[in-house]
């Protein structure tokens, strides 16, 4: 089940390449941009 | 999108990066098997896009890529609250560029007092298509992921 547009986001709480974690809910009652990134090449 | 960050930043837009896995593995680059390799990946993506901001990690079996929907290369806007109102299948610093322009004016005009709704909107973006770039890119990862994209799209 993934979310839509006009739906809360889901939560998550993930390493960052140095070392500390972040939640979504470290930005609330900010605007986010989130971007998946993938490797190529 | 690393510029599209550090424009937004001091209008308190906050920003994450986050690596899922190998668009297409081959023999140099292989399927992500542990989260050491996937830490390894990601370091190198960080160093050629010349990201300056945090890269985060999904976990090995991509849970967060699911639960947002899985599309290659997505990127989503949430608002202050937390509600999902931008999603696009592509990542494109124009598309986001313009998004993030319009919400930040939708917050101005509520903080003048105009009354707002929020509306559904279907629209195609378009991005620049670098298929050469695209290729050579492949070529690296190896022999493997060049055979299989050109199976897959003939």
């Amino acid at each position: 089940m993934t979310i839509a547009v006009g739906q809360r986001a889901p939560e998550f709480h993930l390493p960052s390449l140095d070392g500390p974690m972040t939640a979504l809910s470290d930005y609330r009652g900010r605007s986010v941009v989130l971007v998946f990134l993938r490797h190529l090449g | 999108m690393n510029a599209i960050a550090q424009k937004y930043a001091p209008q308190d837009v906050g920003s994450i990066f986050l690596y899922t896995h190998e668009a297409h593995p081959g023999e140099y680059c292989p399927h992500l098997t542990t989260m050491e390799q996937k830490f390894t990946h990601a370091r190198d993506l960080r160093d050629k896009l010349g990201v300056t901001r945090p890269i985060y990690l999904d976990v090995l079996d991509g849970a967060c890529h699911r639960a947002y929907g899985s599309m290659p290369n997505m990127s989503w806007i949430f608002s202050q609250s937390g509600i999902a109102i931008y999603k696009s299948d592509w990542s494109d610093s124009h598309s986001v560029a313009n998004a993030i322009q319009y919400f930040l004016e939708v917050i101005q005009r509520r903080r003048s007092g105009e009354r707002m709704a929020g509306f559904r909107v279907e629209r195609l973006d378009y991005r620049i298509q670098n298929r050469e770039a695209f290729f050579q890119g492949l070529a690296r990862n190896g022999p493997k992921a060049v055979r299989e994209y050109r199976e897959a799209f003939p």
